[in-house]
């Protein structure tokens, strides 16, 4: 099913996209460790590949980071696989000595949750939002049978489902790692039991499922409204550095370009489903050019054309 | 109601067919040579045969891949040329890969004036997806589309089920007032019924509980103008959450669009919207 002869222009396509993140594709093979970039002492992110899940990328996606503070670290996001955990793991190492104290899980996605199994192997204990977790356990047995099926099963060995070893429902400081680090929940934004984490030292937000950058964010698991009132509080919070779930490392003006288009996403749908438009036609016709050269546009921004465009209807019905 | 007993049991007798996993259809494969749909031409048609049909006759406007699985668009638009002394009765949509394959027939009244509908609908993975219409005369003619989808990490977040429980059964019969046609109403016009419905098709387990949430969906749909019929659908639960088609209707003269729906726990939903004599 897969046209094996586009490999090595796909790999040389996807070295050229890394080449912007990691400064360089020293090597023939695919990236397979996890190279960390510091923001500020002490902070770090391992930057993820841009595109869907693949067998060249190892569905190794979304951006991971770590907060190093005095007396441990602190995991954001896990990986894809439990190769990639152990690789962010090696990452942490190289970096340094201190122990590993938590993994958190930003958000319900494989690319994030994942790894989790390697850090658990290690003692490490897993947290995430209670709604998270719930659902991760309703719905993840899926989607990692998708991604043994698209990446085959050696990179996904060891992969396996697991519930979370900590829960929480609030906002709240971080223990254990000898440095100010704030886990944020905002109720239901991008997703149910999405986070962001900041080190407060440093001003460095770490946004997962809420912030994506020159990708379109995905509007699958949201609360529309909750998610723009997160984004003035994370704007009200005024971060140094965002690192967005998907996309490089940025200023905090990657907050006014996700609500530019949320905004944008939201007035043109509403606007068809008032019109009394039908959806057979509707991700046509929502075209939006200031957002077309994002990652995924193609993919993402057509399903959440037609998931808003079901939810403002039923909103219609229901009034 | 034979043709809702006949639903029932080409559904029950593909049912098992379906689910047992067969390897899933391939955009390559011969359509015609599908068993899914070989079971369904001897059950449902009888073994009659099925036409390709003519170039306009009949068309089935599907997205080939579509963006989310649980809610497909579709369209299926028939027409015989002018000055032709047959008329569609039927229009039948089979979904080849889902677990019950027959996922709808439709059927237009005197009062339909155009034999188009369009609605939503679950597609469990790559699957021929075909639209087959049936002529006053007994003859059938099909097209057939290949779509790609897949549910995959997409399943959505579950649904505030309290609140999908308070809102079951309401619905919305919508006639855009600016709608083409002619002062007197003798040209089709679009109309739209929503309903408020899980269409649960019992086959979802969450993977939480390891339960299954029951079998709960809209089977039957009835719509008249000044009595008269204008569409009916007889559907399971290939049709998405929420049900909804589109469909016309002729207006000529004011008198009220009237739609009723049953589910399959036998409870009955109605709506109803007057319209004017058109003022233009």
């Amino acid at each position: 099913m897969r046209p094996a002869p586009h490999r090595p222009l796909r790999r040389a396509v996807l070295c050229a996209a890394v080449l912007g993140f990691f400064g360089g594709c020293a090597t023939a093979q695919p990236v397979r460790a996890a190279s960390a970039v510091a923001l500020a002492p002490g902070v770090y992110v391992v930057h993820g590949s841009p595109g869907v899940a693949d067998e060249n990328n190892l569905g190794r996606i979304g951006n991971a980071g770590f907060i190093v503070g005095s007396s441990g670290v602190v995991a954001i996001d896990t990986g894809t696989s439990y190769a990639h955990g152990e690789a962010l793991l090696a990452a942490i190492t190289r970096v340094t000595e201190l122990p590993v104290r938590v993994a958190l899980v930003s958000h319900t996605r494989p690319e994030f949750l994942f790894g989790g199994a390697a850090f658990r192997a290690r003692g490490i204990p897993v947290r995430m939002h209670r709604r998270t977790a719930g659902l991760m356990a309703s719905r993840c047995k899926t989607c990692l049978d998708v991604l043994r099926q698209t990446l085959g099963d050696e990179p996904m060995r060891g992969t396996t489902m697991y519930s979370a070893d900590q829960v929480f429902d609030a906002t709240h400081e971080l223990d254990g790692v000898g440095r100010p680090v704030r886990v944020l929940h905002f109720g239901h934004s991008s997703g149910p039991g999405d986070i962001a984490v900041l080190d407060v030292t440093s001003g460095v937000l770490f946004a997962g499922g809420l912030l994506d950058a020159r990708r379109i964010p995905d509007i699958q698991d949201s609360d529309l409204a909750g998610w723009k009132s997160a984004l003035q509080a994370l704007r009200a919070l005024g971060p140094r550095t965002v690192v967005p779930g998907h996309g490089a490392s940025s200023s905090p003006q990657v907050i006014d370009i996700v609500e530019r288009y949320l905004a944008q996403l939201e007035t043109r749908v509403r606007a068809m489903v008032a019109a009394g438009d039908s959806l057979l036609g509707a991700a046509d016709a929502a075209e939006l050019p200031d957002f077309d050269a994002w990652d995924q546009y193609d993919t993402i921004h057509r399903r959440n054309v037609s998931i808003a465009f079901v939810r403002f209807e039923r909103d219609l019905l229901f009034k | 109601m034979v043709w809702r007993c006949r639903l029932l049991i080409a559904a029950a007798a593909l049912a098992a067919g379906a689910a047992v996993g067969a390897a899933p259809q391939q955009a390559t494969d011969d359509p015609q040579a599908s068993p899914i749909w070989r079971k369904v031409q001897a059950s449902l048609f009888e073994g009659r045969a099925v036409q390709p049909a003519p170039a306009g006759l009949l068309t089935l406007d599907v997205p080939s891949r579509a963006t989310d699985a649980a809610m497909v668009p579709l369209a299926i638009r028939a027409r015989l040329p002018p000055g032709s002394t047959r008329h569609v009765v039927k229009l039948y949509l089979l979904i080849d890969a889902n677990p019950s394959p027959v996922a709808a027939i439709f059927q237009f009244g005197p009062r339909s004036g155009r034999t188009e509908v369009e609605t939503r609908v679950r597609i469990d993975e790559y699957s021929f997806v075909r639209a087959i219409a049936e002529t006053s005369d007994g003859q059938l003619y099909g097209v057939v589309r290949f779509v790609k989808a897949s549910g995959g990490c997409s399943a959505p977040a579950a649904t505030d089920a309290s609140a999908a429980a308070s809102a079951l059964g309401r619905m919305q019969l919508r006639v855009d007032a600016d709608a083409d046609g002619d002062a007197a109403g003798a040209q089709p016009v679009v109309a739209q019924l929503a309903i408020s419905h899980p269409n649960h098709s019992g086959l979802a387990m969450d993977q939480a509980t390891r339960q299954f949430t029951p079998a709960h969906y809209v089977r039957k749909v009835e719509v008249t103008y000044q009595g008269e019929p204008v569409f009916a659908a007889d559907v399971d639960f290939s049709i998405s959450e929420n049900p909804n088609f589109r469909f016309y209707f002729v207006p000529r003269g004011s008198g009220e669009l009237r739609a009723s729906v049953i589910d399959s726990h036998d409870r009955r939903f109605a709506a109803a919207q007057a319209l004017p004599a058109r003022a233009r």
